[in-house]
């Protein structure tokens, strides 16, 4: 029977395949005596060797595809692999208690797991879980087990798992991995951050998701809705394979003709198409995408799921090749954004009441001068190698902007005395994500030089919805009346003081909102590189002035339905005229009649 | 084979936890030494991450250290010296 789940879609697309159930359940070790030592070492050394050129080749993966400190975690485990005191440990137990090396290598790693634990310091226990995925490695080759290797999967594949860990995540077959299904995990989390890099459909925070889903069975993703369906019939099947079809062959389609094109509506006025980044390999997408530049380089993945915190150099580095792989189109680099949903342990930031609400992004970084100097000193110096700009978020007011200008000015400062090259005339701009900064938009924008508004957060606050509880995510509205004023005012302020206004959030990738949006003043729009070709045949096919006349009618209306079914209306015309009809209209697609 | 024994204290805030070990181990391997710590009846090989770990040295514990082997005395010297600079940590 079919069966229907919903979870939140964090990666558009449609995936079909069978279920690959992922556990972190320990193997059932068999214990038996042994009579031959020697036998007995060589096996745990070929295990070993047999590991070690698993760990390289995912290691050097990671680095090419994702760069260097996601692939660190590989290295750590290559350093428990190679601990000196467990192959002693191992080596005397074998010889004194004659038990087979599995059982020997899992009673050993217990004993280390309970130890590091009974410590009444979270830092310690921190390589316990590397410990665990380390000998679960070492296992799988001594035991032979048909436990599913996420780096070498042997047919496409939905993968089905409580959570993933950073490094299950990092080296997970792509090719192979074609859909993510997480019972755990959030919007900002890992696997979503990775699966969205990765153009691959994924859904989390759906309950019972391994429990309820036997292996090998057919499962349909769809990424854009958050739906699952277990069990299709042949029916349902072909409906999404069709739709599946359809999406790849639009989306193909679209980039070819929209490539190399810039993004200009009919009455010929251009709007400038940006992506927003965290990882190294989405550059190559920007730019397959020809993507005018970076509107937003989320820095704080330079910080999470790391045991120290970035030097300088390495964030220079970092910084500098954005800058450069994209001369001479700028690059928006925000500061980081740390706290919130994003905790870094080595950071000390302790679990707060109200995150959100909490000690995160420029208020974290002007309370820790030692983070955020060398922060703004490595973008400062990459801004000589590119079209760099700063961005701010979490801005309130405008004594906060101007404490953070301050502190760029003293890194300035000091920069110029040392002699080492950077812009001097680097732009500076604030995310408009607090409603109060929306208020004050036009005090702030006397001494910005560009806006972001980021409606993911500004629509949360405003609306004082939480859209990962699941209780109340309906009530996360971007075309609530009150959100589309705060736009239009946000537009007003920076169009009165000249500068250029963008909008960063998920609005910004929703081809429903394109017209809405630059009837409102927004000049700039910056998404997830997959959504590029969307959104700029959605442009070449609105005329501006029209666009400013639905502005002017949905700013009277008083119901986000109303207004949602006007911008449905008037989009999906617009689509099925000019046939490029995309995910984020799969209810439709769906339904097309000629299907 | 030369000894080297003495006792170290570790004084950086965050104790000898994941990354002060692993540099710790870093920068032992290179030395051709046998080398303990132990602390609280606890012996170790200074060269095991996952020992030193087991350890659970907060800051302010004194441990043991004993170096065998050619190279024993430059062995304890640069344990002594991690430990005294708090593995760079403060």
């Amino acid at each position: 029977m079919e069966i229907y789940l919903q979870g939140l879609g964090v990666s558009p697309g449609i995936a079909i395949a069978p279920a690959l159930l992922f556990f972190h359940d320990r193997y059932d070790v068999p214990s038996y005596a042994i009579t031959d030592f020697d036998a007995e070492q060589m096996r745990l050394d070929t295990a070993i060797h047999e590991t070690r050129k698993d760990l390289e080749t995912i290691h050097d993966r990671v680095v090419t595809d994702l760069g260097e400190r996601h692939a660190e975690i590989f290295q750590a485990h290559l350093m428990i692999l190679d601990d000196v005191g467990l192959r002693e440990e191992l080596t005397e137990h074998l010889t004194k208690h004659q038990r087979n090396v599995e059982y020997t290598l899992d009673m050993l790693a217990k004993r280390y797991v309970q130890t590091m634990e009974s410590i009444n310091d979270p830092r310690f226990r921190e390589r316990t879980a590397d410990l665990l995925d380390v000998v679960d490695r070492v296992l799988r080759h001594l035991l032979d087990a048909e436990r599913p290797n996420l780096a070498r999967l042997g047919q496409e594949s939905i993968i089905v798992a409580h959570d993933l860990t950073p490094s299950d995540t990092a080296s997970i077959d792509t090719n192979k991995a074609i859909g993510l299904v997480i019972e755990a995990g959030s919007v900002t989390s890992h696997s979503a951050i990775l699966a969205r890099a990765l153009e691959i459909p994924a859904v989390i925070g759906v309950a019972d998701a391994p429990s309820s889903i036997s292996a090998g069975s057919l499962v349909i993703v769809d990424g854009a809705s958050g739906r699952i369906i277990l069990n299709p019939t042949r029916e349902t099947c072909k409906r999404y394979s069709k739709a599946q079809q359809r999406l790849e062959e639009r989306r193909a389609k679209l980039l070819r003709i929209t490539k190399g094109k810039p993004a200009r509506t009919m009455d010929n006025v251009e709007v400038m198409l940006c992506a927003n980044i965290e990882l190294p390999l989405e550059i190559e997408h920007s730019r397959n995408v020809n993507a005018q530049g970076i509107g937003l380089y989320r820095t704080e993945y330079l910080f999470i799921d790391r045991d120290s915190l970035p030097e300088e150099e390495e964030q220079y580095e970092a910084y500098s090749d954005v800058a450069r792989a994209m001369t001479p189109h700028p690059v928006v680099l925000r500061t980081m954004d740390i706290g919130g949903d994003k905790f870094v342990e080595h950071l000390q930031i302790l679990k707060e009441a109200n995150p959100q609400l909490g000690w995160r992004a420029v208020r974290f970084c002007l309370a820790r001068p030692d983070i955020f100097k060398p922060h703004l000193r490595a973008m400062l110096r990459a801004s000589a190698h590119g079209a760099i700009e700063i961005m701010f978020p979490m801005i309130s007011g405008i004594e906060e902007l101007r404490e953070v200008k301050a502190v760029v000015a003293e890194v300035t400062q000091e920069l110029d005395d040392a002699g080492i090259a950077h812009n001097r005339n680097i732009k500076i701009g604030s995310m408009i994500e607090i409603p109060s900064a929306v208020m004050l938009a036009d005090l702030l924008a006397q001494e910005s030089d560009f806006f972001s508004i980021g409606t993911n957060d500004l629509i949360q606050y405003l609306l004082a919805v939480d859209r990962v509880n699941e209780k109340i995510a309906h009530l996360y509205e971007p075309a609530h009346p009150a959100v589309i004023r705060m736009i239009h005012q946000t537009a007003q302020a920076a169009r009165a003081h000249n500068i250029p206004c963008s909008i960063c959030g998920e609005m910004a990738g929703d081809a429903l909102y394109t017209e809405l949006l630059l009837g409102l003043g927004i000049t700039a729009l910056s998404m997830a590189p997959v959504a590029i070709p969307l959104i700029r045949a959605e442009i070449s096919h609105i005329h501006l002035e029209e666009a400013r006349t639905l502005a002017r009618r949905v700013l009277k209306m008083s119901v986000a339905e109303e207004i949602k079914a006007e911008l449905k209306e008037r989009h999906l015309a617009r689509a099925k005229k000019y046939d490029y009809l995309l995910d984020s209209d799969q209810d439709a697609l769906l339904t097309e009649k000629s299907m | 084979m030369p000894e080297v024994t003495g006792e170290v204290e570790v004084v950086n805030s965050l104790g000898m936890h994941a990354r002060p070990a692993a540099a710790l181990v870093q920068k032992l391997l290179g030395f051709d030494s046998e080398i303990y710590i132990s602390f609280k009846g606890n012996r170790v090989n200074a060269k095991s991450i996952m020992g030193l770990l087991t350890l659970g040295a907060a800051r302010g514990s004194h441990l043991d250290v004993s170096c065998t082997g050619p190279d024993a005395e430059a062995a304890f010297a640069a344990v002594a010296e991690m430990f005294s600079d708090g593995f760079g940590e403060d």
